[in-house]
């Protein structure tokens, strides 16, 4: 049996989650390929206008699956419905309705998780169902979950060690933190270029949506809380909604001492980001920042500029500081 | 022979080259219309600077070129810089060389319009506008030629006016109608111009200035500066001292200069020919069909000669330099 999963949205929340429980089934794996302009105008093409750039990319992504289905015998497209999670936590709509949409827009082998904790949807349960589909008995759909959940669980521990790591060596570079979510940070043609513009303007990078919030213990069965010390957002808000919003914050807070600016990166139109970035940028004062949003247009000189310009002006500002620490001015 | 050192800014609209000497002196200085192309207009720049220089009995030994603005990538390769900057860092360090007590400067102009914050002579904070033209000069000058009046003329009819019409400029294309409008229920056309003006400065703060303070001394500067209504409605609006300087619109110029100057700090003479003029460079767009990125590349040619290509995202785009 083999599986498609389209590069985009939902698979940035997960990255080792579903390949793991996938290929610990025995079932071949495939991508799409990595975004690419085509990738996107195919996506503009599908998507109603008013939808955001990651998701026109993310229909583009699918797009290309759908295409390549009959070539490389593909037998479904794994798109994962994320709506609920555990202490009432909620994620942007849109992930709600990928499934719904694409199997209206395509004529294909679509098929899902529901990962739904308000409707008594767990994340197990939602495993349990998408392996019977496929047609596998429960203890091995259980164990190939668990084994899954702990390498996921352990990628995660492993990214948020390392960043510390990073942020605790001591160079002269300037410590800038991109705030964005996955899907955009990670993303080949929206996040990755402008990652690799700061690394040639010799800057370290540090990304936000790796933290503490979203680390949960190895205990998989257990009903799992927060740590009340890593629930940092509240420093910003008490009343954030979605889960990102409240990860990506947490990222900034937990990271404040050690870094020298912050990007705030988003795609044209986003609500969600529109309102806390805005939030989070009154709220944090001492720390330079400047918001990036990107959209369809292609041209770089804008945002070179920009970029440039703030690296620039830390730069100015980190000489400065250095000066006067050693009391030459 | 003296040390010089050239600063080219290449805006969407304008041009501006400046040369100056070991103690940041303007010694020459060019300001002309890009008309969409900058080969040309930076070619006639320096040329201009050379014509100067000859003038002025200067031998020059040229010890950097910096470049600047939106075309600084392209000029930058053609003209050999020895620097490429964008244009805040640029504008900030050629205003500050002036006026080192800066706290506020303002700056429009074609395309771009930026706001910068400066505390002990170090830049702490920026802002630029968003995509939206609405409040730069190409604002003004499309409505100008609307109105029949010559760009350089405008800020002279908008003072003539004592009751500025109100125009609401939050879109250029909305602007327009509005003005339309107050036009044809009879508004003349001086209060037309002033409320133009005054609407500039009302969309530029409201876009740029928001949460910000803008404390004395505030210099204004870049192409709009030269238009005395702008200064005016400035003034009004912000109730403050605005300083403009004569050469405001050849800061960005300045300062590209004096950070070429800065990072030579032995004072290599480098090897630039004055004589652009005669070399014929060609540029030429293509799309790169390497991957489904399709990437637009420019590829710069001298004398039929190819001497950088850009645009690429990846190394294939550039592979073209090596067959070609």
């Amino acid at each position: 049996m083999k599986i498609g999963i389209p590069r985009g949205l939902a698979i940035y929340e997960y990255p080792i989650l579903f390949e793991k429980f996938f290929l610990n089934l025995g079932i071949d794996i495939v991508y799409s390929n990595i975004t690419t302009k085509n990738i996107l105008k195919n996506g503009i093409n599908l998507d109603i206008d008013e939808n955001c750039l990651a998701s026109k990319i993310f229909l583009g992504h699918v797009n290309d699956l759908v295409k390549r289905k009959e070539n490389e015998k593909i037998d479904y497209i794994f798109i994962p419905r994320l709506c609920t999670f555990e202490n009432n936590d909620t994620i942007c709509v849109k992930f709600f309705a990928l499934y719904d949409i694409c199997n209206n827009i395509f004529d294909s082998n679509f098929i899902t998780i529901n990962i739904d904790y308000e409707h008594n949807q767990s994340e197990l349960k939602g495993f349990l169902k998408l392996g019977k589909k496929l047609g596998f008995k429960y203890t091995d759909i259980i164990s190939s979950y668990i084994k899954a959940r702990k390498s996921q669980d352990d990628y995660d521990r492993k990214k948020l060690n390392e960043q510390s790591f990073k942020l605790y060596q001591s160079n002269n570079k300037l410590n800038i933190l991109v705030v964005a979510h996955p899907y955009i940070v990670y993303d080949s043609l929206v996040g990755k270029p402008i990652c690799n513009k700061l690394e040639k303007l010799g800057v370290n990078i540090f990304f936000a949506n790796i933290n503490n919030l979203n680390m949960k213990n190895n205990k998989i069965l257990k009903k799992k809380k927060y740590n009340i010390k890593n629930q940092n957002y509240l420093k910003i808000s008490s009343s954030l909604y979605w889960k990102s919003s409240k990860a990506l914050l947490n990222g900034i807070i937990e990271n404040l001492d050690k870094i020298d600016g912050i990007i705030y990166l988003s795609v044209f139109p986003c609500g969600t980001d529109c309102l806390v970035y805005e939030l989070s940028s009154r709220k944090i004062k001492d720390i330079p920042s400047i918001n990036i949003i990107i959209d369809e247009q292609d041209s770089d000189i804008g945002l070179d500029t920009r970029i440039e310009s703030f690296v620039d002006i830390l730069n100015m500002k980190n000489t400065r500081e250095i000066l006067k620490k050693s009391k030459v001015i | 022979m003296a040390k010089c050192y050239i600063g080219v800014d290449i805006g969407s609209i304008s041009t501006k080259g400046v040369i100056i000497d070991e103690d940041k002196n303007i010694i020459a200085s060019e300001y002309l219309w890009t008309e969409g192309d900058p080969i040309n207009a930076v070619k006639k720049v320096i040329k201009s600077l050379k014509d100067t220089l000859d003038s002025k009995m200067i031998v020059p030994e040229i010890c950097g070129i910096g470049t600047t603005g939106s075309a600084r990538y392209l000029i930058g390769s053609i003209l050999g810089a020895t620097i490429i900057k964008n244009e805040i860092t640029a504008h900030a360090i050629g205003t500050l060389s002036k006026y080192p007590d800066t706290r506020t400067i303002l700056e429009i102009g074609g395309q771009d319009s930026k706001l910068i914050i400066i505390k002990n002579g170090i830049v702490v904070d920026y802002a630029m506008n968003t995509l939206c033209a609405a409040g730069t000069g190409a604002f003004l000058s499309s409505q100008a030629k609307r109105l029949g009046v010559d760009i350089e003329d405008l800020g002279k009819v908008a003072n003539l006016s004592k009751n500025p019409t109100k125009i609401a400029a939050r879109c250029t294309v909305f602007a327009e109608s509005d003005l339309v409008h107050k036009a044809q229920i009879g508004h003349s056309k001086e209060d037309i111009i002033a409320g133009i003006c005054r609407a500039v400065v009302q969309n530029y703060l409201n876009n740029l200035a928001k949460g910000k303070k803008l404390e004395d001394k505030i210099i204004f500067q870049g192409g709009v500066s030269k238009n005395i209504g702008v200064v005016k409605a400035f003034k009004d609006e912000l109730n403050k001292e605005i300083y403009v300087d004569e050469n405001s619109h050849l800061m960005g110029a300045l300062g590209i200069a004096i950070i070429s100057k800065n990072i030579n700090k032995n004072g290599n003479v480098i090897d630039f020919n004055f004589d652009i003029q005669d070399i014929k460079f060609k540029t030429i767009g293509r799309q790169c069909n390497g991957c489904s990125n399709n990437c637009e590349i420019v590829s710069i040619y001298k004398e039929e000669k190819l001497i950088d290509t850009m645009g690429a995202r990846c190394e294939k785009g550039y592979g073209i330099k090596q067959i070609s």
